[in-house]
């Protein structure tokens, strides 16, 4: 059972990395930076752009107020986008992290060789 | 292949799983190998890792200079790639189970047609899975043909939740053993054991019960609980047990309640954290409130601070006050008895805001409740119209307030306006509560009905409660260090339903349970259980009678209740009949519950035993003869005082009526009582409804007494006579349909010689009982008393006057006796013909 098990997890490996692995993983990383976004809050301050903070309803108040969202919503716009590169980054290296290992043994390897 | 099915969503599901010997022994190796394959993937990484830490660190960085380090290094990554391969894929071989819409329909077993099931084993979790090979392990112990539902049973006792269950029912593991053990030996024997039918049916079931509620994964307890039910045996021995399949099912909602609030805390508890407290909106467009807030409390910061408790039930009330919101320029009002849970349905509202699982209008607000008592304070009515005012426009600005008003009634006229003036204007919407008087009152007929739409909250069943009940019961518990038995919550809100008629449930319960968990910590100290019993003898307390369950010794009075009666009472062999078997009725719970205990005409003239009878059941039937309450109706001559005697009731709830000289009371009055005996309720001029349910109604009349004495002189029967007198006699004084509605009409004959004797002698019995408190003794000759009772009997006054004369003669002449020094301790007064005679006892 034991050895049954181990050769089908070795010899499956790569069928699984880029078939349901792949899968797995990039619906927890999408998954990550949605609950990221909704978190702060971005889409009450996009959807809020020209609604006055405070109910002050001033012509004043209504231009800083744009201008405060405005700032918010990009400065949150931007704190999820530098999320999400790093989230296509973990993905890039899932992709090809196989690809650098198989480079790796076989490059390095000839060192042990006589 | 599975022999039966059920379709989810267009998915067959089946019991899947192999049970035999083999194939648990071959779970449990592949169980072990995975678990081995990891480690041994985790291991080489770790040593792969070591190497290249050891050998090539000073390469570390240098990865594209060939060396022996960077191979070790590519080798651990592979080998964690592995891992964590190994580790994903094992487990992801469970399923995931089908989400279930709203709505709908519970699937039903069918024989499977298909091969190709889904395996429901994939859902089971772990304690289950082992509740299922330990049903074979016991099947096989015994060498049985099938694993049946009482094998699954057994085996599922061992889990958490199970034991709870079984420890808060009144079953006694030492009463059940035997029966079980007989049961588990009569089962038949076979080679092999397979599953039977039904114990797949009852696994099959299990996970429709986790699906339909909603949970993850199928547990031990809900095989434990289906196996129950498809075990009629169980079921009886249970039911011996004094356990029916309610009260189960009930204990089984009680586990899922706790099971589910843990689960839902976790999710509060995340989406609290998205919540703002503040007055503060999530896109920061409202303002500051500083009016608002000092009249006011913020239900939805509470609730996100977790300080509201569960609502259970109630979701078609707060769908329709959703509903009426969605529709626009409405609000609700919430309309129901005090302590049906009114404040409850807003708190919970509160917390659904909190989790966001409203409407999208009420997205984003807050729920906040005016306190009108705070806005009324020490105001005039100029100024709290002016404070709400302020109030509202400050709600209004902000526009993330949802404004609550507990007991709206409260409302002057001047603030409804106001109040109705800013709603109609759709600036906000108000949720607020009131009464059935309340609303009648205070909304129906103002200006109020034009913005608010009713939302009827009832009074929950007697289930419902209990539940409501469970959901409080850990709190209760966790402050007074006590447990509650199921049995104790079920008496909690039957026998409060049954005598606490002035307030609804599950407000009372809760109370009584507070209160009992109070009265049974300070007899019993810490980590007591509350039983049936404490409720019982708290509610005896309460209201005077007893409110326990027919026992033994106790059948054994009411059988014989003519002979207690016959103590007190001489002769009136029909009257004391009549009386028992109402009380008997009563006792045993077979009287409906919406009509007084019992309901009585006394017929027949003065002094035979009417007024005594009707003393006599009162201490009988709630133990003392104060709980006699005695209305002279003639003074009844007009509607205005009826409120006196509905007082009386209100007061006193467990009582007898005596309702004296019923016909002389106003027409009107009478007709009162036609409802009273109806429907065991009368509403008092305030709109307070006082129960009669858990009072006997006892009205005497002299009507038609002089013909009940030309007939008995005439040596008519009692049928004859009664026949008579309702049908003639007394048609001019009580309407056909008041006098078809008691239960019992009985008339009272007047008293023979012998009966009048026989009185004489129990008053100078009496006259006896009170000299023995003094240490005298006493006795009469017998001629005495006869000739006391010729003299003592009057014609028109029946036996009345005979008390009179016994004190009047024999009272008095002993009392002078003893002011003279006549009589001491151990002396025997004796009474003559001619007198009183003492005779002294020997000196000590």
């Amino acid at each position: 059972m034991f050895l049954q098990i181990l050769t089908a997890r070795i010899l499956g490996l790569p069928g699984w990395w880029y078939g349901r692995g792949l899968a797995m993983v990039t619906a927890r990383l999408r998954g990550a930076v949605g609950a990221l976004s909704s978190r702060i809050g971005i889409r009450v301050w996009a959807t809020h752009l020209f609604v006055p903070m405070y109910g002050d309803t001033s012509l004043a108040g209504r231009v800083i107020s744009f201008f405060i969202r405005l700032f918010s919503v990009l400065a949150r716009a931007f704190g999820v986008a530098a999320y999400a590169v790093l989230m296509v980054a973990a993905f890039v290296a899932y992709l090809t992290l196989p690809i650098l290992i198989v480079i790796g043994i076989f490059y390095h390897g000839s060192v042990l060789l006589p | 292949m599975p022999r039966f099915s059920i379709t989810l969503q267009k998915a067959a599901y089946g019991w899947g799983q192999e049970l035999s010997e083999q194939a648990i022994a071959r779970r449990l190796a592949r169980k072990k190998a995975e678990k081995t394959v990891g480690v041994v993937f985790l291991s080489l990484t770790g040593v792969c890792f070591l190497a290249f830490l050891l050998l090539g660190l000073p390469a570390m960085f240098d990865l594209l200079t060939k060396s022996a380090s960077g191979f070790w290094l590519s080798l651990a990554l592979l080998f964690s790639m592995m891992a964590f391969s190994h580790l994903l894929q094992t487990l992801e071989t469970r399923q995931v189970m089908p989400h279930r819409m709203l709505g709908e329909p519970i699937p039903a077993i069918e024989p499977a047609t298909q091969a190709a099931c889904k395996d429901i084993a994939a859902l089971f979790d772990p304690m289950a899975l082992k509740t299922v090979d330990e049903a074979f392990a016991l099947a096989r112990k015994f060498g049985h043909a099938e694993v049946e539902p009482i094998h699954l049973f057994v085996a599922s006792l061992s889990d958490e939740n199970v034991g709870a269950v079984i420890s808060r029912l009144p079953i006694q593991f030492e009463q059940v053993k035997d029966p079980l053990g007989r049961r588990l030996a009569s089962r038949q024997l076979g080679a092999e054991t397979v599953l039977s039918e039904q114990a797949e049916q009852v696994l099959l079931q299990a996970f429709v019960s986790a699906y339909t509620n909603g949970r993850q994964v199928v547990n031990a307890f809900e095989i434990f609980f289906e196996a129950f039910l498809h075990d009629t045996f169980m079921q009886e021995l249970f039911f011996d047990q004094g356990v029916t399949q309610e009260q189960f099912n009930n204990m089984a909602a009680w586990v899922r309640m706790h099971e589910k609030m843990k689960e839902r805390y976790e999710q509060f508890r995340k989406a609290a954290l998205r919540k703002p407290t503040g007055a503060m909106n999530r896109a920061m467009t409202s303002i500051a409130t500083p009016t608002l807030d000092a009249f006011s409390e913020d239900l939805t910061a509470l609730a996100a601070q977790g300080r509201m408790g569960l609502l259970v039930g109630r979701e078609n009330e707060v769908e329709q006050i959703f509903r009426v919101i969605e529709g626009g320029r409405q609000s609700a009002v919430l309309v129901g008895p005090e302590g049906v849970g009114k404040r409850a349905i807003l708190d919970g509202i509160a917390a659904l805001m909190v989790e966001e699982r409203v409407p999208k209008v009420l997205e984003d607000k807050r729920l906040v409740r005016i306190s009108i008592p705070h806005l009324l304070s020490g105001a005039e009515p100029q100024q709290a119209q002016d404070r709400l005012m302020h109030v509202l426009s400050e709600a209004a600005r902000s526009g993330n307030i949802l404004l609550a008003f507990s007991d709206i009634e409260q409302m002057t006229d001047e603030l409804s306006t106001v109040l109705v003036d800013f709603l109609s204007r759709g600036a906000s919407f108000a949720i607020a509560t009131t009464t059935p008087q309340g609303y009648a009152q205070a909304v129906e007929r103002t200006v109020l009905s034009r913005v608010f739409e009713k939302v009827n909250v009832p009074e929950p069943e007697a289930n419902e409660a209990i539940r409501v009940l469970e959901s409080k019961a850990l709190g209760i518990e966790g402050k007074h260090k006590v447990s509650f038995s199921y049995q104790s919550l079920e008496a909690l809100v039957m026998l409060s339903d049954r005598f606490l008629h002035e307030t609804y449930l599950p407000k009372k319960a809760i109370e009584l349970a507070r209160e009992v968990a109070l009265m049974v910590a300070k007899e019993r100290g810490a980590d007591a259980s509350v039983t049936r019993e404490d409720v019982e003898k708290l509610m005896a307390q309460k209201t005077g009678i007893p409110a326990t369950r027919v026992e033994a010794d106790e059948k054994e009075t009411l059988l014989h209740f003519e002979e207690r009666l016959h103590v007190r009472m001489v002769g009136q062999e029909e009257a004391v009949t009549a009386v028992s078997s109402a009380l008997r009725r009563a006792r045993t719970q077979l009287k409906s519950d919406s009509r007084p205990i019992a309901t009585f005409l006394f017929l027949g003239p003065t002094g035979v035993g009417k007024t005594e009878l009707a003393k006599t059941a009162a201490e009988a039937y709630f133990g003392s003869e104060e709980a006699m309450v005695r209305v002279d109706m003639s003074e009844y001559q007009t509607m205005e005082r009826v409120w006196q005697l509905t007082e009386a009731v209100r007061k006193q709830p467990f009582a007898l009526i005596l309702l004296d000289e019923f016909e002389k009371a106003h027409p009107d009055v009478l007709n009162l009582f036609l409802q009273v005996f109806d429907d065991g309720r009368l509403t008092d001029e305030s709109g307070r409804t006082i129960d009669f349910t858990n009072t006997i109604l006892i009205a005497t009349s002299n009507a038609g007494s002089d013909f009940v004495q030309e007939a008995v002189r005439a040596g008519e029967g009692v049928e004859a006579i009664k026949t008579r007198l309702l049908e003639q006699e007394l048609r001019g004084v009580y309407r056909p349909e008041l006098l078809n509605r008691f239960d019992g009409v009985i008339v009272f004959t007047p008293l023979t010689q012998t009966q009048v004797v026989e009185i004489t002698r129990r008053l100078i019995a009496g006259v006896a009982k009170r000299l023995e408190v003094k240490g005298i003794h006493f006795r009469a000759d017998e001629r005495v008393i006869e000739a006391l009772a010729k003299k003592g009997y009057d014609r028109v006054f029946g036996a009345r006057p005979l008390r009179r004369l016994v004190q009047d003669e024999v009272d008095n002449a002993i009392a002078e006796a003893l002011l003279k020094g006549e009589a001491a301790r151990r002396d025997t007064i004796v009474l003559e013909p001619t007198g009183i005679r003492v005779e002294k006892a020997a000196a000590l």
